[in-house]
């Protein structure tokens, strides 16, 4: 029982509460102080995470390894990003409320959590707690059609996932008699694969496509993307996959690491199909951030390559590109909102011509969608490349040919919306204004983006040795 | 009384629920549905531990209890959001984003 | 052996005595005044107009089933926990914890209350 080891997670609630008990007294009016708090919890449970010591905490529920310390970076990084896009976001939106910013942090502390689950008790509450906070951010906006239809259907498929995840742990549970991760992986090395083990298996991973958003649980991610409120879009396609992905490490690379023949197979067929799915069905899409959901679907395909892997060069390839991934999303976002704060509209068709009227905009969706698309020289490139590299040296041959097809497609819809910016004439020449935090915080992104890309040594040594220990 | 007994009740539940969630329109008995799954499995842990003789599967439904509950107190939520702005509980009429 | 179940029995006496007691107590204060557009379905004098299954619902029924639903439960948790509440060696430690636990509970009752979830409009 070390509940220090809990301190990031401790933070972050606290400040969530914090910020309740603040709304409870303010007046109705901006809430743009709760971001700047909830940047400074953030930021307060990123200075913890260094001091941390390793080990089991809470009756053995949560372990704190460096794999748990690398997503809770990931985590605070996202956080931040995605506080200060809310902040961005709010002057859109008529009776904003201040739980949005409690809800963000209480979802960000839950995948913290996530990060550290190392039994199947506290994995599926911590998942919940996860999933319940995004759904009611993802309906927020009650009075919009578009948003509370995006958070039902949210809900439904995230209940079925859910389902269908809790059903398969149940015949993990009944094969090995044991939930937590190392005792399921300890049995299995002694128990012969039972029915119920694959049963279990099937299920367990089938209710984990729906967090990263790969087939057959992708069916929400278009719609959801497109009508939920901006910041949730970002804060489902960066923190959300990479808590996918963090949960399918420890879940299939360390608990089930022993019985890897029952799914590699079963992960490269839903890793080739999510590929060719996501991608073909990008390409006529008219929506900026239905576009993205595609394209977040075809790069759930790529990261489940990773998974086929199934090596230790595959789950740090994976670490890798959500880092990228998050840090692509974050330009992305960004700039989305800031147009989207002028021109009231995501249709891909409004932004032609965005380089006369904002270039600094223009250039962030560019280095953005081109690392998501896995352009050279931007960080992307270099993830997918280790993706490729860890999936052909475990002779997935054919699925990293459908993976280059794809990425061929990818960079075709992705640079047919920079052609418009670039290159087409701007129905309303007026300029939008970008602030001064918000240009900073931009080149930032897309500097930290393009050293990814041009300078990945150090940190893809750091994340090779963390997956050392994955299996 | 085996433990296959229960396991295929609990299946039989779990097929019940999905079909309900998949076919049924109306989005109430798509949550009914849901509750369903969710106590299905509860079965099949609660079947589980006894045969086990381990208690870690009883610690388990209770927590699955909480979180089916918490997850229709949201849906219910969502589901009177979007019934005051469409006046319909029908899954079919939920399609306002088909590009 | 009966004897053991003395206080249950105790308990429904008590139990049956309060809600009686508070029925009376309301049929003893409230106000009366019968009359007949007060008796019949539609007060207002209006003829019924559409289909009355169809959507005339009070959604503040949803919230006050959702807050049940948590509350109870909270006392899901509850039942272990007091029976674990008699070893003496962690009793205090649980204690604080489910202490914490329901003042989180209690924290988020108390938001909706001041956001007028509550309010019966």
């Amino acid at each position: 029982m070390n509940l220090l080891r809990l301190l990031p997670e401790f933070i972050m609630l606290g400040t969530a509460f914090l910020l309740l008990v603040l709304e409870l007294f303010l007046p109705r009016g901006s809430r743009k102080g709760y971001a700047v708090i909830g940047i400074l919890g953030i930021a307060a449970a990123a200075i913890s995470l260094p001091y941390q010591d390793f080990g089991p905490a809470l009756a053995e529920l949560f372990l704190q390894d460096q794999l748990s310390i690398y997503f809770k970076w990931l985590f605070c990084i996202s956080g931040v990003l995605i506080l200060y896009i809310v902040m961005l976001y709010e002057d859109t939106v008529k009776n904003w409320r201040g739980e949005f910013y409690s809800l963000i942090l209480f979802a960000l502390s839950g995948m913290m959590m996530l990060a550290s689950a190392s039994d199947f008790v506290g994995f599926y509450v911590s998942l919940e707690f996860v999933a319940v906070c995004l759904y009611v951010l993802a309906a927020y906006l009650t009075e919009s059609r578009v948003t509370s239809e995006a958070g039902l259907k949210y809900l439904v498929t995230g209940a079925l996932a859910s389902g269908f995840l809790i059903y398969g742990i149940s015949f993990i549970y009944g094969a090995t008699g044991a939930t937590g991760f190392a005792e399921v992986a300890k049995a299995l090395q002694t128990v012969e694969p039972t029915g119920y083990l694959v049963l279990g298996i099937v299920l367990t991973v089938l209710g984990l496509t729906f967090k990263i958003s790969s087939i057959p649980f992708h069916v929400w991610a278009p719609d959801v993307y497109q009508g939920a409120p901006t910041p949730v879009t970002a804060l489902l396609a960066a923190a959300s996959k990479s808590a996918g992905f963090v949960v399918i490490l420890r879940v299939l690379f360390g608990a089930l690491g022993t019985v890897k023949g029952e799914w590699v197979a079963f992960i490269a067929v839903i890793s080739g199909i999510t590929l060719l799915f996501g991608n073909l069905a990008a390409m006529p899409q008219k929506d900026l951030k239905r576009l993205i959901a595609y394209a977040g679907i075809g790069s759930a395909g790529y990261l489940l390559m990773g998974v086929a892997a199934a090596s230790e060069m595959g789950a740090g390839a994976i670490m890798y590109y959500l880092l990228t991934y998050i840090f692509g999303i974050a330009g992305t976002f960004i700039s989305i909102v800031v147009f989207y704060n002028s021109e009231g509209t995501d249709k891909i068709e409004s932004y032609a011509g965005l380089y006369k009227r904002a270039p600094l905009l223009a250039f962030s969706l560019f280095i953005g969608l081109l690392s998501i698309a896995g352009f050279p020289p931007l960080g992307g490139f270099i993830a997918k490349f280790y993706i490729f590299m860890a999936a052909v040296k475990e002779g997935l041959w054919v699925l990293a040919f459908i993976g280059a097809m794809m990425a061929i497609i990818a960079m075709y819809y992705f640079l047919l919306v920079i052609k418009s910016m670039y290159l087409r004439q701007p129905a309303n020449e007026a300029p939008i204004q970008v602030d001064m935090m918000t240009r900073g915080l931009l080149y930032f992104v897309n500097a930290v983006t393009i050293l990814l890309g041009i300078y990945p040594g150090p940190v893809t040594d750091w994340v090779m040795s963390i997956a050392q220990g994955v299996f | 009384m085996t433990l296959n007994h229960y396991l295929i009740l609990s299946f039989i539940l779990f097929s019940i629920g999905v079909a309900g969630v998949l076919l049924r329109r109306n989005i109430i008995i798509v949550l009914m549905s849901l509750e369903l799954i969710f106590n299905s499995v509860n079965i099949s842990l609660a079947a589980f531990a006894y045969y086990l003789k381990s208690i870690t599967g009883t610690v388990f439904v209770v927590f699955n209890i909480t979180v089916a509950a918490a997850e229709v107190a949201i849906g219910l939520a969502i589901l009177v959001a979007v019934y005051r702005t469409r006046k319909t509980v029908n899954v079919e009429e939920l399609k306002d984003m088909r590009y | 052996m009966l004897l053991s179940y003395l206080p249950i029995l105790i308990m429904i006496g008590f139990a049956t005595a309060m809600a009686l007691g508070a029925l009376f107590a309301s049929f003893l204060m409230r106000p009366r005044n019968p009359y007949r557009e007060k008796l019949s379905p539609w007060e207002c004098g209006m003829e019924p107009v559409g289909d009355a299954t169809g959507g005339h619902f009070r959604v503040h029924f949803f919230i006050i089933a959702i807050l049940f639903v948590i509350f109870d439960v909270e006392t899901l948790f509850l039942f272990p926990w007091a029976v674990l509440l008699t070893d003496k060696s962690i009793s205090l430690f649980i204690f604080a914890e489910m202490i914490i636990f329901v003042a989180i509970l209690a924290l988020g009752l108390i938001y909706a209350w001041a956001k007028g979830a509550l309010e019966w409009v």
